[in-house]
């Protein structure tokens, strides 16, 4: 095309005449060179129903930058081979443009797209350590700002290795552990920074703050194993003492008791569990009013206690349900159930409100224990409710 | 080699270790001899005694010109020095040679304290450990290295270089360190360097030798009154440290725990306690020293020091341990108005009442 133009140029004045007579000529030719072609209709273009698509893949116009994971297109491809043709490169220099690639994504906050760049770059075998270890930290400060702080980290470590005293670096490294919570490897860089920048007075203070938590959080840690070892001399002793016994626990056949769930009161609102006070037994215990279709819930039942104090306790004022005001502590009489699962028969045992602890009634009567709650009923002595039960069980 | 060698013949061998050059094995097989008779702790050969000063010149002759037996006549050095005796002549010696070479004895020994020659380094270090017990001594020593602060930042720097192949060639420089801190000198070089820093990561350590030594040299820096607000400085954190030690595995509650340092705050059930009385005492003895002053009392108390103490005078079981605690005790219990002075070591204490607490203590022993 120069060429023509130039001969052209270089030539005496064109005439009008001659102008034209050449353009009709180049005209001609077009059309000749166009009617020439194989008539095949232009498949290869955009569909009219797809081209929006199609012009956001095309490099030139597309209005988002291409995600990673994008399949490049032939266009981006054939150029990036000719920027990266390793034919044309060395290592070093294929390094060093995936290194500004890398910055340049950095700059424009692609921070992924940042790291993918030098990790291009690294992977090439090349002996520049300085170019490596600048990659290096800007790897670390790309995974930085993406939070990624154990990758930044070892991306530091990395480019400490080849570049001791990369000071950004080391702090970049300080402000990792201090996230990762790892206090002695922050302490090692606070050292080293140190070592390069005595009296830095905010690298002095971020070493102190990170004694403080160091010590805070070994201090913790020893709280929670102190804590839980308490909890589990605690929960064996408990173990040692219901076993020691011989409980007729509801689930448990033969042999001792090896898990305290099967003692949990499967009640709703806040019932602590049978628990041991100074080697006293404390339980939950329901009484049941079968007259009332009622019952209460002794929180706490210490196992030395007999029946007759939780009721004189229960009556000193005159229950809502008791509506006649009949009962009290000297006219009732308190029974518990065995209910045989085998046979249909069930048995009923009756207290000596007066004289009989709960420990009494747990193991020489051996009452059994559902749920870890023990339950008893509660009668007016001679009353008709009293009889009718007596009178159902055989 | 129990037989008794004549003595005619360890005349000549003591002689032949003066003479330069002869036969390197001849040399090492003598030394090897003289080695199992200077170990003897309970009988002294008159033949040695007699002829002490030849021996020394001789030995440390071989320690200075023969590398490949320096080790061996270290060691015989270091036997003999162990001995009351010994470590009289041995002064004597090196204060007598001091004039006759440009560089005294000492400090061309001290140059085996290096990476390059670890056990010749190992044997040097117990030498001058037993030189320096005593003040006095410590101090003609001390004299005799040169330059002194070069010399002990070169110490301090193979204290703490890891070297797990090399590094118990070293442990010494630890007990040498805490016997030259008897010297203020010595005292202010460390505490005016990071180097005191450097030595408390040793107080944790299962090698007895540097703990024990890092314990004492503290302990003797803790001698220093004007330095006493700087080792109670919250930044350098010594207290916790020295309290650790003496801390046990007992429950606190949680108002309890949080009075301690957070370094003692929910110690393991299986907490330990030091097991070395002597090292106890030493610790016992840091904090009364530091106790001296009412800030610094002040200080100690803030810090839990009571409840620590408290319990460790319930598991003490020495009694002189037990009585040096409860007197710690009657410090930091008293309130500042009870006490009545800002400074201990202000205080006139007459001689009778010395005489009668000193009686006082005895019947607590008894």
């Amino acid at each position: 095309m120069e060429n023509i133009l130039e001969s052209v140029g270089s030539k005496k004045p064109v005439t009008d005449e001659e102008r034209e007579k050449l353009a009709r000529r180049l005209d001609e030719d077009l059309d000749n060179f166009i009617d020439n072609l194989q008539k095949t209709p232009y498949k290869d273009g955009w569909k009219e129903e797809t081209w929006r698509e199609e012009m956001e893949k095309h490099p030139f116009f597309m209005t988002k930058p291409p995600e990673p994971e994008d399949e490049p297109s032939p266009l981006v491809e054939g150029l990036q081979n000719l920027r990266y043709d390793p034919d044309d490169n060395t290592p070093e220099e294929l390094a060093a443009k995936h290194k500004d690639d890398g910055n340049f994504n950095f700059k424009c906050r692609k921070y992924k797209l940042a790291i993918m760049s030098y990790q291009e770059g690294l992977k090439l075998d090349f002996q520049n350590n300085e170019l490596r270890a600048q990659m290096f930290n800007n790897m670390s400060a790309s995974h930085y700002f993406l939070k990624n702080f154990r990758s930044s980290l070892t991306a530091a470590e990395q480019a400490l290795k080849l570049k001791a005293d990369y000071e950004k670096t080391i702090f970049r490294a300080i402000n990792c552990c201090i996230q990762l919570k790892e206090f002695d490897k922050c302490l090692d860089f606070c050292d080293k920074y140190l070592e390069l920048v005595p009296e830095d007075n905010n690298i002095i203070k971020i070493k102190k703050e990170a004694i403080k938590s160091k010590k805070i959080m070994e201090m913790e840690k020893r709280k929670v194993t102190k804590i839980q070892k308490q909890k589990e001399a605690d929960q064996a002793r408990l173990l040692f003492e219901l076993n020691k016994r011989q409980l007729n626990i509801i689930g448990i056949n033969d042999g001792p008791i090896k898990e305290l769930a099967i003692l949990d009161p499967r009640v709703p609102g806040l019932i602590q569990p049978v628990h041991l006070v100074e080697n006293r037994l404390v339980w939950p215990v329901v009484f049941l009013y079968p007259e009332y279709k009622t019952s209460d819930m002794i929180q706490e039942f210490y196992e030395d206690s007999t029946f007759y104090i939780h009721l004189i306790e229960m009556f000193s004022e005159r229950p809502e349900w008791d509506i006649d005001g009949k009962y009290n502590a000297d006219v009732v009489n308190v029974y518990f159930e065995i209910v045989n699962e085998h046979k249909a028969d069930t048995k009923v045992t009756k207290i000596d409100a007066k004289s009989c602890t709960l420990f009494e009634a747990l193991t020489l009567l051996r009452c059994p224990i559902d749920n870890g709650t023990p339950v008893f009923l509660i009668f007016i002595a001679g009353s008709q409710f009293e009889k009718k039960f007596l009178a159902e069980v055989p | 080699m129990d037989t008794e060698i004549p003595h005619h013949l360890l005349l000549v061998m003591v002689h032949s270790l003066v003479v330069d050059g002869g036969d390197p094995k001849l040399k090492s097989d003598i030394l090897q001899h003289l080695l199992v008779l200077t170990a003897d702790k309970h009988k002294e050969n008159k033949v040695i005694v007699d002829n002490m000063d030849e021996l020394l010149r001789g030995l440390f002759k071989v320690l200075e010109t023969d590398k490949i037996n320096a080790n061996a006549a270290c060691l015989c050095l270091v036997n003999i020095s162990s001995k009351e005796n010994g470590l009289k002549k041995i002064m004597s010696f090196l204060n007598s040679n001091i004039s006759s070479n440009d560089l005294g004895i000492i400090s061309k020994t001290i140059r085996y304290i290096d990476q390059k020659t670890p056990e010749i380094a190992s044997s040097v270090l117990k030498l001058l450990c037993n030189l320096t017990r005593e003040k006095n001594h410590a101090i003609q020593v001390y004299e005799a290295f040169g330059d002194q602060t070069t010399t002990l930042e070169s110490f301090m720097k193979l204290f703490i270089t890891r070297d797990v192949q090399h590094e118990t060639n070293y442990d010494y420089i630890s007990y040498l360190l805490s016997n030259l801190c008897q010297l203020h000198e010595v005292r202010m070089w460390l505490m005016n360097s990071d180097n005191f820093q450097k030595l408390f990561p040793f107080l944790n350590l299962n090698n007895s030798i540097r703990r024990a030594g890092v314990i004492m040299t503290i302990k003797n820096c803790c001698f220093e009154l004007e330095k006493h607000e700087w080792l109670l400085s919250e930044d350098l954190d010594l207290l916790p440290r020295l309290l650790l030690p003496l801390a046990g595995p007992e429950q606190f509650d949680e108002e309890d725990n949080e009075k301690l340092p957070l370094d003692l705050q929910y110690l393991p059930d299986d907490k330990e306690r030091e097991p070395d009385s002597d090292l106890r005492l030493a610790l016992l003895q840091a904090l009364t020293q530091l106790s001296a002053k009412r800030d610094c009392r002040e200080i100690i108390r803030d810090q839990g020091t009571y409840l620590i103490l408290r319990e460790f005078h319930k598991w003490e079981p020495n009694m002189e341990l037990k009585l040096v605690c409860e007197n710690l005790v009657d410090i930091l219990i008293k309130t500042e108005d009870e006490i009545g002075t800002d400074n201990f070591h202000d205080l006139d204490v007459p001689e009778d009442l010395i005489d009668k607490f000193k009686k006082m203590d005895e019947a607590y022993l008894s």
